[in-house]
């Protein structure tokens, strides 16, 4: 027998001893290969994306024409509108696109969601609104509405029937939808993470998107949002690590009292409610106080 | 009555008695004494059929004016059974010399040569014949039938106002009136078959009106049935003379049957049933004195027949029914043995076929003399009688390869003793006691025809063992058998005993392979209802195992096929249970099946079912291995655990195995791959284990592609790009997972440049190839990704640095090509270098595209077309300065087109002026330095 063998049996003991020894998480699925197969059909997909690429203008015509007909009543509270374009507008000062005009609206609805249609339309729902903690959570769904639209996410869907022939438009609509179960799922996980940068660069509190993670999917029982967005622990883990590894420094701004006054902080920032990024238990603590006054 | 079974029970037991002290014709010295008996006995027929010849010769010599001898003797008359007593003749053979000593009474005559043909062929009846027969023959016989039954009636009925006495004698005077019109007319040869029909007609009148003295009330003048018996067995041995007398089959036959028929016609009585006995008794005595087969075929139908008539279903007595009939059997199969006793063939072979029908028939039929309650006890009794009876004939009878000899010697008989026996138990019995004794009766009829060495009996038992083994699978025997025994069902030993029997029928007394087939379908059927804590799959695993090696010590060969085939029962119970049972229940399988791999490692096949067989053992051993494996390890160690197998599997081929094995199990090896593939992209890839600061991702991969690079340089691989293949996409996954969607391209471009250096430096075609594709990936993922979407919430940064690197990454592989590469013929080499290039140089392109725009990008381009060109020349690149060329094409384009459109007039003016100051200036240089230029091309 030569060396060789030897070498790689002892290689495959070390790596069982190794892993007996450590601790195994590993649990039977297909979220590999399906990760995988996402990969591929999202590089596949990005060249002729680019080729049928629409200008803004084009973007936002027909932006206009789905928000014309979006199903839901637009909730007539001239606060509350107000309120939420202004907790959108930090956030937009680091997007990509700065053509884009966004609109921010509350409609009506039993459903807790929030949704963005091309041309920076973004709807976030009334019954949605009831169950978040803090302006900084808002600002979060926010961001993942806007980094949607930011990453022509929205625009995406049309851009084939927009830009190409219909047949041909039609045959590349049909390729996009075999893998969009995957592919879908792919583009929530980058508008989290863009959403998350958004919010940091905001200077909203970061773990607000977790948090909304693992509280919405056990307060909300109906029409959960981060249900019609799939969601896994997965993605949570992503998107703690993105964090993570963006190391932020300084004060970071919670928003409790904001929310509760429909104040955003532009017009009203208070002071108690800034918080290091390290001062994980002070804004539970702080949170907990809002949810048991 | 008492008199009566006591005869029957004295005739029975003769008759035993007589078989059962009849010499066993087994040994060959006593069949060839038979034989030389028998021939002897032909002899002197011969003899003594020539004496007769020249006696009539003489005769006809010395009394030429006789009569010839009338020929209208009946066809059905039968060779004289005791010769004339004669002087014996001198010795005949050589020569005729007697003749010669006869001068004096055949003077003139020519020699007369005796001629007997050998086999005279049978004249085909004529028309005329048939109508002789059936008027003169048929008629006769119906028309005494006729006459009898009307003399029956006569005296049961009609004339009331006479006696009994009165009816006795009307019934003997019209016997008279038959009988002597007949004796009388018999003389006389144109009128003896209806003679004889009046004489049978008669006698068996005569009979009836003997029965009628003591079993018809009407004509009752004998009160004591002892009496009315006797006179029965007077009248019956009066017509038995009367039958020697005359020696006319026919004319017995005849007489028996009417005197049957007229019993029958009556109301059943016990005392007709009793009065039919002495008639079979003394029809059977004739049949036998005179070896008449057809009297006693027609006697036994005509028995049967008339008890089926008269007295079914309405018998009046079911002990005097059961009696009669017995002694029916009893009585026929007497005859039929006894015939047979002196030459040892049977005198008719349908007499033993028509007895046991009638007799079966007319006892088990719905509403027969046999009680419900006793069917047990009666099916015994018939079970023993046609033992008794398959004893007799085994030792009376010769074989006889003949398909009817088959059927009516030994085989029938022990047939229907095996099947009433089965019958018997299955009455009595149910549960455990059933099967057992059904095996029981299985296995005795195997070993009779095991010493016996009836091949019939061996088979027939194989029949029985199957239904035997069946019914302990098809009643459950634990069912019936709750209790248990030292902590098992009490059916386990039974069962034990059982399989142990066919495993000592199969190899110690070398039976047919089925033996232990049943034995195995037994075991493993029972093995199911094992404890708990013992697995069946264990069990069989173990089974095979030990089957297996009886198959290899040619003890058992067809082990081997018992051990495949419960090697793939075991595979089935492991994969269907193996997550519920215990974890030593996986193991023993796993080790059992391990042990027949090894036996089969070295062991020759010389057809596709041993490779079959042996395929079975080592793909199930790796099969559960797996599986054991999976259960054992935690789940990040289970991929590595099969790449560990996998090597080992493939050491001990390499090492061990004959060279015909050793490449089975390497292609064992290959399917092991893609189970490993598997199970790396449905358990590691999304792992978040770790050790300490590894991840158990790199732990479990890394190994693993390593593996797969050693089986990829193993000479007997024979796929080995494959393995490579296979190696380098688990590390460009295992990288992907471990490291995020935008960070991976940085390490696929490393691979790409290890792969790159390995294969220019080992001069390896195929991992020249993979740095290619690699490349094209990193471009893909860097253009569609990582310029797109950034996971590191650090858009800028990212972008560039990612993009700066791999654009690194692609100079780097280009300068790794060695410049010779340019000159080979392979096209594949000739373009690795400016493949690397056109990858680097568009996605500089792609990333000042998403960096720049406007008319900045255009001026971006152009710079980026001039240093390419620049680079062109100076690595004397033509790809590259083409490259350049375009890039600054590209821009042009792009001036031209887009940007152009948004100056003002001043400004168009100025970059025409510009552009074509360059292009002129350009042209300029070209020209000057046109010499040098074609130096560093």
């Amino acid at each position: 027998m030569t060396r060789g063998f030897y070498i790689v049996v002892a290689a495959l003991v070390a790596c069982l001893v190794a892993t007996a020894l450590g601790t195994p998480a590993a649990s039977l699925s297909r979220s590999a290969a399906s990760e995988i197969w996402s990969d591929v059909l999202r590089d596949a997909d990005q060249v002729p994306l680019h080729l049928t690429r629409l200008s803004d203008d084009q973007e936002v015509a027909i932006g206009q024409q789905l928000a014309d007909a979006v199903p839901f009543p637009i909730v007539q509270n001239p606060s509350l509108q107000n309120y939420v374009g202004d907790v959108a507008q930090p956030l937009l000062t680091n997007i990509e696109r700065k053509n884009i005009r966004y609109e921010f609206r509350v409609v009506q609805s039993t459903e807790s969601n929030a949704f963005a249609l091309p041309g920076g339309h973004v709807y976030i729902t009334d019954e949605l609104l009831k169950h978040l903690r803090s302006e900084a959570e808002l600002a979060f769904i926010l961001g993942h509405e806007i980094a949607h639209v930011d990453l022509r996410h929205c625009v995406e869907r049309y851009q084939y029937r927009a830009a190409l022939a219909r047949r041909i438009a039609t045959l590349a609509e049909i390729a996009q939808a075999i893998g969009s179960v995957a592919f879908t799922q792919e583009q929530e996980v980058d508008a989290d993470l863009r959403g998350a940068s958004l919010l940091i660069d905001a200077r909203y509190w970061p773990h607000a998107a977790a948090d909304s993670f693992d509280r919405l999917r056990y307060q909300v029982s109906s029409g959960y949002y981060f249900n019609t967005h799939p969601s896994n622990g997965d993605r949570q883990l992503r998107l703690n690590r993105a964090i993570h590894a963006r190391d932020p420094t300084g004060r970071f701004y919670l928003g409790v009292r904001n929310l509760q006054l429909q104040k955003a902080r532009a017009h009203l920032a208070d002071p108690n409610e800034w918080f290091d990024y390290a001062d994980d238990a002070k804004v539970s603590a702080r949170l907990n106080q809002t949810t048991n006054p | 009555m008492e008199v009566f079974l006591f005869l029957v029970v004295a005739i029975l037991a003769y008759f035993v008695f007589r078989v059962a002290l009849r010499p066993i014709p087994r040994d060959p010295s006593t069949d060839l004494q038979l034989l030389d008996q028998q021939l002897h006995d032909l002899r002197q027929q011969v003899s003594t059929l020539t004496r007769r010849i020249y006696e009539l010769e003489l005769r006809a010599v010395a009394a030429p004016t006789l009569e010839p001898v009338a020929v209208a003797i009946e066809a059905e008359v039968q060779p004289i059974a005791d010769p004339v007593e004669v002087p014996p003749l001198p010795d005949l053979s050589p020569t005729p010399e007697p003749l010669a000593e006869l001068p004096p009474l055949l003077p003139d005559a020519e020699p007369v040569v005796p001629d007997f043909p050998l086999n005279p062929p049978t004249p085909m009846r004529a028309p005329e014949d048939w109508e002789a027969l059936l008027g003169g023959n048929i008629l006769a016989k119906i028309g005494a039938l006729m006459a009898v039954i009307g003399i029956a009636l006569l005296l049961g009925w009609w004339v009331p106002q006479l006696g009994p006495s009165g009816k006795v004698a009307v019934g003997f005077a019209l016997s008279l009136a038959m009988l002597v019109p007949g004796l009388l007319i018999e003389r006389r040869d144109t009128y003896r078959i209806p003679a004889r029909a009046l004489v049978a007609g008669g006698w068996a009148a005569a009979y009836f009106t003997t029965f009628a003295m003591h079993g018809l009330d009407g004509a009752r003048v004998i009160d004591s049935p002892f009496v009315g018996l006797l006179a029965l067995y007077a009248i019956a041995v009066a017509m038995t003379l009367f039958s020697l007398r005359y020696q006319s089959q026919i004319l017995t036959a005849s007489t028996f049957v009417i005197a049957f028929a007229t019993l029958a016609i009556y109301p059943s009585s016990a005392f007709s049933l009793y009065a039919s006995i002495p008639l079979t008794g003394f029809l059977l005595f004739v049949a036998m004195r005179r070896s008449w087969p057809w009297v006693a075929v027609v006697g036994a139908v005509t028995a049967y027949a008339s008890y089926l008539w008269q007295w079914y279903p309405t018998h009046p007595d079911p002990i005097a029914a059961l009696v009669a009939l017995f002694a029916y059997f009893v009585a026929f199969e007497a005859f039929d043995l006894l015939t047979a006793r002196p030459t040892g063939r049977l005198l008719t072979p349908l007499l033993f076929p028509v007895n046991s029908a009638g007799f079966l028939i007319a006892t088990l039929l719905p509403e027969s003399p046999v009680s419900p309650h006793d069917l047990a006890s009666f099916l015994t009794v018939v079970a023993a009688l046609f033992l008794l009876s398959a004893v007799a004939r085994a030792r009376l009878i010769a074989p006889d390869p003949a398909p009817l000899a088959q059927i009516t010697g030994f085989n029938g008989a022990v047939t229907v003793s095996c099947c009433f026996a089965f019958w018997a138990i299955g009455e009595h019995y149910t549960g455990l006691a059933q099967s057992t004794g059904f095996f029981v009766v299985a296995e005795l009829a195997f070993l009779a025809g095991h010493y016996f060495s009836r091949r019939y009996l061996r088979f027939f038992s194989a029949a029985l063992l199957t239904i035997a083994a069946f019914s302990f699978f098809l009643f459950r025997v634990e069912r019936f058998a709750p209790k248990t025994f030292l902590g098992l069902q009490n059916w386990l030993p039974i069962v034990a005993i059982c399989i142990a029997a066919l495993y000592f029928n199969r190899i110690r007394l070398k039976s047919w392979p089925y033996h232990s087939w049943l034995a195995l379908l037994l075991l493993t059927t029972f093995s199911q209802t094992l404890p708990s804590d013992l697995r069946q799959a264990s069990f069989w695993s173990g089974y095979a195992t030990l089957l297996l090696w009886l198959a290899f010590r040619e003890t058992l060969p067809e082990g081997r096929y018992q051990a495949a085939l419960l090697n793939f029962g075991v595979l089935t119970g492991v994969l269907i249970n193996a997550w519920e049972a215990p974890l030593w229940a996986s193991a023993l399988p796993t080790l059992f099946t391990g042990v027949q791999a090894f036996l089969w490692l070295r062991r020759p096949v010389t057809n596709l079912l041993g490779h079959i067989q042996r395929v079975t053992a080592s793909t199930a051993f790796l099969i559960l291995a797996m599986t054991f494996a999976d259960r054992a390890l935690p789940s990040d160690a289970v991929a590595p655990a099969w790449a560990l197998l996998a090597v080992l599997w493939f050491g001990l081929a390499q090492e061990f195995a004959a060279p015909d094995v050793a490449a089975i199990m390497t292609w064992q090896v290959h399917a092991l791959q893609l189970c490993i593939l598997s199970g790396v992209f449905s358990r590691n890839f999304t792992s978040g284990g770790t050790t300490g600061p590894l991840s158990h991702r790199l732990l479990s991969v890394g190994p693993i592609a390593a593996a797969q690079y050693w089986l990829a340089r193993q000479p007997n691989i024979v796929i080995p790009s494959t393995y490579r293949w296979s190696a380098l996409l688990l590390i460009l996954f295992v990288l992907r997972f471990e490291l995020g969607r935008t960070l991976t391209v940085s390490a696929w471009a490393t691979v790409m440049l290890v792969l790159l250096l390995l294969g220019t430096r080992l001069d390896l075609r195929l991992y020249r190839w993979q740095a290619a594709l690699v490349g094209l990936a990193v471009f893909a993922r860097c253009w569609a990704t990582n310029f797109v979407v950034l996971e590191q919430l650090s858009p800028f940064a990212q972008r560039l640095s990612l993009g700066v690197t791999t654009i690194a990454a692609f100079l780097a592989a280009y300068f790794l090509v060695p410049r010779s590469y340019r000159e080979r013929e392979d096209a594949t080499d000739r373009w690795l270098a400016p493949w690397f290039a056109i990858l680097g140089s568009l996605l500089i392109t792609v990333l000042l595209v998403i960096e720049v725009s406007g008319p900045r990008l255009t001026v971006a381009l152009g710079l980026q077309g001039a240093l390419t060109l620049i680079a062109g020349f100076l690595v004397r690149d033509r790809v590259i300065r083409i490259l350049g060329l375009a890039c600054s094409l590209a821009g042009m384009i792009k001036l031209f087109t887009f940007d152009i459109q948004k100056f003002d007039t001043p400004t168009k003016i100025v970059s025409f002026l510009g552009l074509g100051v360059l292009f002129i200036g350009a042209s300029f240089l070209y020209a000057r330095f046109k010499t040098k230029l074609k130096e560093l091309l």
